[in-house]
C-alpha cells in the first residue's frame, strides 16, 4: 500500500459538504416560507437536515483525529489558524451591530426624544442581573482555564469538574439572560433601542448556546479519554470561542447595559 | 432513633460513593482498531450499519426538502410567467433560472471541447 510523503491530511471524500450546503438551502427558503406563507414543513427539513450534517461531519473529523491519527503537528496547525480566522470572522459579525449601537445612541435623533435611552423606554438596571451574568461569565473563564490546566497535567477527575461547572454556569447565564428577555418593558419592535439591544444581545445569547454546547462535546470527548495531555486541539478551540463570547458579553454589558442606561 | 439516622446517612454515602467509583473504562484503542481497518470504506461509512442508516436519511431528507423546492419554483415561475405576460417585463428571477440553465449547458459544451484539443493534458497521470 502507498504511503504519503507529507504531513498533510487527504480527506476521504465526504458527502457532508454538499449536503450543507443544500441543508442551507433549505433552512433559508424555508425561512422564506415561513415568514410569508405561513408553513414551516420546509424550515423544520432544513433546520434538522442542518444538525444531522454538523453532526456526522464533526464526528467524522474525530473519527479522522482520534481513532485514525491523522491530525499530525501540520495539520494542528492549519486547525488552529482556521479557528482564529473564524473567530476573528465572528468579531467583525459583532462589530456590525455595535456599530449600529453607537450610530444611534450617540446623536439619538428628535423622534425618540434627543436622548438615549429614547423617551419612554425604562432600562434594565445594569447593577442588576446584568451584573450577576458579568460575573457568571468571568468565573465560567477561569474554571475553563482549571480545566485546560488540569487536562495538560493529565488530572481527569478535576478536569471533568471543571468542565462540568463551566457548562453549568454556561446554562446559568442563558436562563438567566431568558427571565431578563421576559421580563423587560420594552420589545424588539420598541424604537431602535430596541432592535440594538435585542439584536446584539440575541445574537450573543445564540453564541452562548453554541458555545456551550460546544464545551458540552468536549466534556463527553474528555470522558471517554479522546484527548492527551498535549493533544487536545477539540477543547483548546472550544476554550477559545467561550472566551471569546465572555469579551464580547463585556463589551455588551459597557456599551448597553451601562453607558447606554 | 439517632443511631438510626446516622446509619441511614451511612448507607446512602455508601451508595453513592459505590456509583461514582464506578469506571469507565478507556475504549479508544478499540475505536482506533475499528476505524483502520483496511477494508476500503470512506470514514463516514466505517463505523458500522447506522452510518449508512443515517447517510441514508441525511441524503432523503435533503432531496426531499430540494425536490419540494423545485415544486414550489415551478409554481412561483409560472404564477411570475403568467405575471410577465400580463405585464410585458421580464422578471429576473425566471431569467436568473433560465441564465444558469442555459450557462450550465455552454459550460458543458466548452469542457467537451477543451477534452479533445487538449487530450494529452487531461489524459496524464
Amino acid at each position: 500500500m502507498a504511503h504519503q510523503a507529507h504531513s498533510y491530511h487527504m480527506v476521504d471524500p465526504s458527502p457532508w459538504p454538499i449536503f450543507g450546503a443544500a441543508a442551507a438551502l433549505l433552512t433559508t427558503s424555508g425561512l422564506i416560507m415561513w415568514f410569508h406563507y405561513n408553513t414551516s414543513t420546509l424550515l423544520m427539513a432544513g433546520l434538522l437536515s442542518m444538525l444531522l450534517v454538523m453532526l456526522q461531519w464533526w464526528r467524522d473529523v474525530i473519527r479522522e483525529s482520534t481513532f485514525q491519527g491523522h491530525h499530525t503537528p501540520t495539520v494542528q496547525k492549519g486547525l488552529r489558524y482556521g479557528m482564529i480566522l473564524f473567530i476573528t470572522s465572528e468579531v467583525f459579525f459583532f462589530l456590525g451591530f455595535f456599530w449600529a449601537f453607537f450610530h444611534s445612541s450617540l446623536a439619538p435623533t428628535p423622534e425618540l426624544g434627543g436622548q438615549w435611552p429614547p423617551t419612554g423606554i425604562n432600562p434594565l438596571n445594569p447593577l442588576d442581573v446584568p451584573l450577576l451574568n458579568t460575573a457568571i461569565l468571568l468565573a465560567s473563564g477561569v474554571t475553563v482555564t482549571w480545566a485546560h490546566h488540569s487536562i495538560t497535567e493529565g488530572n481527569r477527575k478535576q478536569a471533568i469538574h471543571a468542565l462540568t461547572l463551566t457548562i453549568a454556569l454556561g446554562l446559568y447565564f442563558t436562563a438567566l439572560q431568558a427571565m431578563e428577555y421576559h421580563e423587560t418593558s420594552f420589545s424588539i419592535a420598541d424604537s431602535i433601542y430596541g432592535s440594538t439591544f435585542f439584536v446584539a444581545t440575541g445574537f450573543h445569547g445564540l453564541h452562548v448556546i453554541i458555545g456551550s454546547s460546544f464545551l458540552t462535546v468536549c466534556l463527553l470527548r474528555l470522558i471517554k479519554f479522546h484527548f492527551t495531555s498535549n493533544h487536545h486541539f477539540g477543547f483548546e478551540a472550544a476554550a477559545w470561542y467561550w472566551h471569546f463570547v465572555d469579551i464580547v458579553w463585556l463589551f455588551l454589558y459597557m456599551s448597553m447595559y451601562w453607558w447606554g442606561s | 432513633m439517632w443511631r438510626n439516622l446516622l446509619s441511614i446517612r451511612q448507607v446512602s454515602r455508601r451508595t453513592i460513593s459505590t456509583a461514582s467509583r464506578r469506571p469507565l473504562e478507556n475504549r479508544v484503542p478499540e475505536k482506533q482498531k475499528l476505524f483502520q481497518e483496511d477494508n476500503g470504506l470512506p470514514v463516514y461509512l466505517k463505523g458500522g450499519i447506522m452510518d449508512g442508516l443515517l447517510y441514508r436519511f441525511t441524503m432523503g431528507l435533503t432531496v426531499f426538502g430540494k425536490a419540494h423546492i423545485k415544486h414550489l419554483r415551478f409554481s412561483t415561475l409560472s404564477n411570475l410567467l403568467r405575471l410577465k405576460n400580463f405585464f410585458g417585463t421580464a422578471s429576473s428571477m425566471t431569467d436568473t433560472v433560465l441564465c444558469t440553465r442555459y450557462s450550465f449547458r455552454i459550460h458543458v459544451k466548452m469542457l467537451d471541447k477543451a477534452k479533445i484539443t487538449h487530450k494529452a493534458y487531461f489524459e496524464r497521470e
